[in-house]
């Protein structure tokens, strides 16, 4: 008897330290690159939560019902509010990362805002002579590591747990290109894979992918074409493009979809570029291993307007058997594509206020009747402005619901078109080929709003009104529940099946970044990045000029149920 | 003698009230002060550099950072905004902390000091 009780306390003891063993590979593999694929409801490990780009939470603690008790569990002050906070935070394991403008990034005890580390990098003065300065919209995770592309052309890798420097590779001349990392990037299987700024640039924007254990380069795409069909004469030595949001991924295809931004000059004043103007304005499906182009749909064949697809996110979606991605472009038309082969299956546009079109064919994409702005020195009346129907901000499709809760600006814009010879010496100088400026629709005030839509057909459900059109991104939650901060500073939350609002909270400042919500010890927490300002607000002012004034801030706001 | 001691003294109110006023510090050609080193190689008012200096802003301060024209945005307005040149060439040279870029190393001196006289134009402006 004694014996067979000592055999089981060794049988027992055999077990617990198998178990613990287990939970310790299981803690190490916990930011490994397969953690990113499974589905934790507690975190949100990616830019856009999912590879799918959803923004959704599957947590519904905190739910319509409950949602009016919902109270401030902390905030984080990030220090520098130059830019504001555009960044979505990342949260793995309790523990929340975040960068800040001058690519500042922290690791916050989730549960209760106290710092775990900072990590402040060393710019190089090449930073404060670039147009895309100093804010960074968010980081990766995987391999035990978080990844961020920096303000002068660098991806970093830090350990999750210290905040110490893994590896460093510079992959940008950004003395000579006036280029750098301002988007998250995106983490598939063994690789850290980001796009660089470059639309605005007499360079060849490129898509890049390192190896995330020791940050060596493992393949570039560029996404200017070399044919001479679509760059007439030396125009794509100069062409832009580039690809500066983050990617989405399907698992089972393993492709990565990926926004290409505008050609360079923004506007062509007859002859600038002559052609089609290939990979820009368009998505790419690449194979995430090799880099190597699937297929491309290009949204603005010789965009005309700098209206980019190189915002937001591509939603993975599956419906009656059929594989889509839907991707907005910046002319505020939503492209749904067979992400099988890139094949058109619908277009619809968020936004009714356009004239850059008469509209587009939604079975063949035709841009109908265009209406560039052509002519030297006249200025020009077009409709979506250059920040676009909507701006790089996201919005979230709720699995539940099957809706798409997304943000629209409809606001006008005077073009001057200016014909331009590109600089490259000393440094790239921007290349925009005219200037802008905002104006209100004809025979209406501009404004904005956030819909929920069938993601597919573009059916409407419900829509709320905001004088100053939004930037902010969306999320939202199984507790049917949509989030948003608009431009004044209020948060809010509504019903995700009615629109209804059903709380808000001012937090002091405009909002440019990604919402986000996480669960540490069986609490649900959510996360607003609150802070302006953003280089599309620069736009504002001349429409509304107390917008001038509005403050700028930096900070994280968490909220819990009391 | 006197009257020369006098002449002297009368240049240097002058001067000295030029400066004081700004006119001499906005329009002398090779006056320098400060980040100006040198003082710039063209008449600050010449309607040609105000025009080419107009264009470089178009190419480089586009609506996004200062308004068309100088007008609102969210960098400081620049219409009617009384500017000085020094203030205006130390700017453009170094940039700001709030997150102006620095356009030393990416843009000739002659070109800043073109955009110097078309910020110059403006910020004597009305405003709009």
């Amino acid at each position: 008897m004694r014996t067979m009780t000592s055999r089981l306390t060794t049988l027992t003891a055999v077990f617990l330290i198998a178990s613990a063993l287990l939970t310790c590979v299981a803690h190490a593999q916990s930011t490994g690159a397969s953690r990113l694929t499974s589905d934790d409801p507690n975190n949100w490990p990616m830019y856009h939560r999912s590879y799918d780009s959803y923004r959704y939470s599957p947590l519904a603690q905190i739910n319509r019902t409950n949602v009016k008790d919902l109270q401030v569990a902390w905030v984080h002050q990030s220090g520098v509010v130059i830019q504001g906070l555009e960044a979505t935070p990342l949260v793995i394991d309790g523990v929340m990362y975040y960068i800040a403008s001058n690519n500042r990034v922290f690791a916050l005890d989730g549960a209760t805002g106290k710092e775990i580390w900072h990590y402040y990098t060393k710019l190089d003065p090449v930073v404060t002579t670039l147009f895309f300065q100093p804010y960074n919209r968010g980081l990766a995770a995987g391999q035990g590591n978080v990844y961020f592309g920096t303000l002068d052309g660098r991806v970093i890798a830090l350990d999750m747990k210290t905040g110490k420097e893994k590896w460093v590779t510079t992959l940008l001349d950004t003395k000579k290109c006036s280029c750098n990392f301002t988007g998250a990037p995106l983490v598939v299987k063994d690789k850290v894979i980001l796009g660089q700024t470059a639309g605005e640039l007499p360079i060849q924007g490129k898509i890049f992918a390192v190896k995330a254990t020791d940050g060596s380069k493992a393949w570039e795409f560029n996404t200017i074409k070399n044919d001479p069909k679509s760059w007439g004469g030396e125009s794509g030595k100069f062409g832009g493009g580039g690809g500066w949001m983050t990617g989405s991924y399907d698992p089972a295809l393993n492709l990565v979809y990926w926004g290409t931004a505008n050609p360079a000059p923004d506007y062509d004043w007859g002859g600038a570029r002559p052609g089609d103007n290939l990979y820009t304005s368009s998505v790419i499906a690449l194979d995430p291993d090799t880099g190597q182009l699937k297929w491309y749909y290009q949204e603005i064949p010789h965009d005309d307007w700098d209206y980019d697809s190189g915002l937001g996110e591509s939603l993975v979606l599956d419906r009656d058997g059929k594989k889509l991605l839907v991707h907005q472009n910046k002319s505020g038309f939503v492209f749904v594509m067979d992400r099988t082969n890139g094949k058109l299956q619908n277009v619809w546009p968020m936004t009714h206020t356009y004239n850059f079109v008469k509209t587009i064919d939604p079975k063949t994409g035709e841009l109908i009747e265009r209406n560039p702005p052509r002519e030297v020195g006249k200025p020009k009346f077009i409709c979506p402005w250059i920040a676009g129907g909507r701006s790089w901000n996201s919005g979230s499709y709720s699995p539940k619901s099957k809706l798409w809760y997304n943000t629209a600006m409809e606001v006008c814009e005077e073009v001057t078109v200016e014909k331009q010879t590109p600089v490259t010496e000393p440094a790239a100088g921007l290349f925009f080929g005219g200037d802008q400026v905002a104006k209100h629709p004809i025979g209406g005030e501009a404004y904005g709003h956030l819909d929920a839509r069938d993601p597919v057909t573009g059916e409407r459900k419900w829509t709320v009104h905001y004088k100053y059109p939004p930037i902010g991104s969306v999320l939202s939650t199984a507790g049917d529940l949509v989030f948003h901060g608009d431009l004044e500073g209020v948060v809010r939350a509504y019903d995700g099946d009615s629109g209804a609002e059903l709380w808000n909270f001012r937090t002091g400042s405009g909002h440019r970044g990604g919402p986000i919500s996480y669960s540490v010890n069986g609490k649900q927490y959510i996360a607003i990045p609150s802070g302006l300002g953003s280089l599309v607000l620069g736009l504002y002012p001349a429409l509304w000029p107390e917008v001038e004034h509005f403050p700028a801030g930096s900070a994280v706001f968490v909220f819990t149920l009391k | 003698m006197r009257s020369s001691r006098l002449l002297v003294g009368v240049t240097a109110t002058a001067l000295l009230g030029a400066l004081a006023t700004g006119w001499l510090v906005d329009h002398a050609p090779g006056f320098a002060q400060g980040a100006s080193a040198g003082g710039p190689p063209f008449d600050l008012a010449d309607q040609q550099v105000i025009g080419e200096g107009a264009q470089l802003f178009r190419q480089t301060c586009t609506g996004y950072c200062h308004g068309k024209d100088g007008g609102p945005s969210r960098a400081p307005k620049l219409r009617a905004s009384k500017l000085d040149r020094t203030y205006i060439y130390t700017r453009i040279t170094k940039g700001s902390p709030n997150g102006m870029p620095a356009f030393e190393t990416v843009m000739s001196r002659e070109n800043i000091w073109k955009l110097t006289a078309y910020v110059l134009s403006l910020a004597k402006a009305e405003d709009k």
